[in-house]
């Protein structure tokens, strides 16, 4: 009953069919930052009550500028824990199930998800999230920021090495650049969309096709090629 | 006590470190004992910020020590002189 208060607002836009099936659906998230903190806080908001998690990492001082979860509550905390906290502060029937850094064993805990939001910032933790999606045919949600820009992109088959021409040495995300909030918030929300869009069946933005956007252009979102 | 050093950002002068045996912080005792190598900065019951020269450190109560506007050498030099600050002063807990 509460659950039907709560996201009775999403019922204008979402069908009860849809709403049901983003209740039903498990969602991962690789990476509760800058990104994976709007992106979970988008989810639970939709009325998503499933959830998988991944990050090893604390809240620090220098996380308060972009990301949703860093409070004076929970510095220091793990932010897998502040993940659960803030979730069921939203709707206290949320499952999360929590998970350390993303390894080349995590793979396997992703069968049971419908998809996969990578928010992490190290491309070699994306590379290794990517292909654990690509082994297990999981629809896969890349995003990214850095400064005050931002892409997303849905991987279902397409190389994401082939996007992002890895293994020829050339570095394409660097970890832990500038990002103000509004570039975190924006490619979090527009990951969780896509992911939304993957479970009740809408277009998505997919690879090699990726949306961009930069909050200082003047054109603001755009669409372009990778790889 | 053993200490580590690992790089978190590729794009900014921050390292971290922390003992080997992920002993937590008393930043209540931390704070007696860092004085001698910077200024306090700010202390809250789970962080404290040490300013030194041109660089600072937070020492978060979970063990984690974040060292910022350091080189990776200056990382090691400093992290010694704060983990032998904080062994004296019995802060490691």
């Amino acid at each position: 009953m509460l659950y039907e208060e709560k996201f009775s607002r999403n019922l204008r836009t979402l069908s009860a069919g849809q709403q049901g099936k983003v209740r039903r659906s498990q969602f991962c998230i690789a990476g509760l930052g800058g990104t994976g903190g709007f992106a979970l806080e988008c989810l639970a908001r939709l009325g998503a009550e499933r959830f998988v998690v991944f990050d090893h990492d604390r809240f620090e001082l220098t996380n308060f500028n972009r990301q949703l979860l860093a409070t004076d509550a929970s510095l220091d905390a793990r932010k897998t824990d502040a993940a659960i906290i803030r979730a069921r502060s939203i709707n206290g029937k949320i499952k999360i199930k929590k998970h350390g850094r993303f390894g080349p064993r995590s793979g396997a805990l992703l069968s049971a998800c419908d998809a996969v939001l990578d928010c992490t910032d190290s491309f070699a933790t994306k590379l290794l999230v990517a292909e654990s999606c690509r082994r297990t045919k999981m629809p896969y949600v890349f995003c990214s920021a850095q400064g005050t820009r931002g892409m997303v992109s849905v991987f279902s088959g397409y190389p994401f090495e082939k996007a992002f021409q890895a293994g020829a040495g050339k570095k394409t995300l660097r970890s832990c650049a500038s990002v103000v909030c509004p570039a975190a918030a924006l490619a979090g929300s527009l990951a969780a969309a896509q992911a939304l869009n993957i479970i009740i069946g809408k277009s998505v933005v997919r690879a090699p096709n990726a949306l961009f956007f930069d909050i200082f252009d003047r054109r603001l979102f755009w669409k372009a090629r990778l790889g | 006590m053993e200490f580590y050093t690992v790089e978190p950002c590729a794009t900014s002068n921050a390292f971290e470190v922390r003992s080997k045996r992920n002993a937590r912080i008393d930043l209540d005792k931390a704070e007696k004992s860092l004085s001698r190598l910077g200024e306090v900065l700010a202390k809250t019951p789970v962080v404290l910020v040490l300013k030194r020269e041109d660089c600072s450190a937070s020492f978060y109560a979970s063990g984690r020590i974040m060292l910022k506007g350091v080189t990776k050498e200056e990382a090691e030099a400093l992290g010694k002189k704060c983990f032998a600050a904080l062994e004296k002063g019995g802060a490691f807990i």
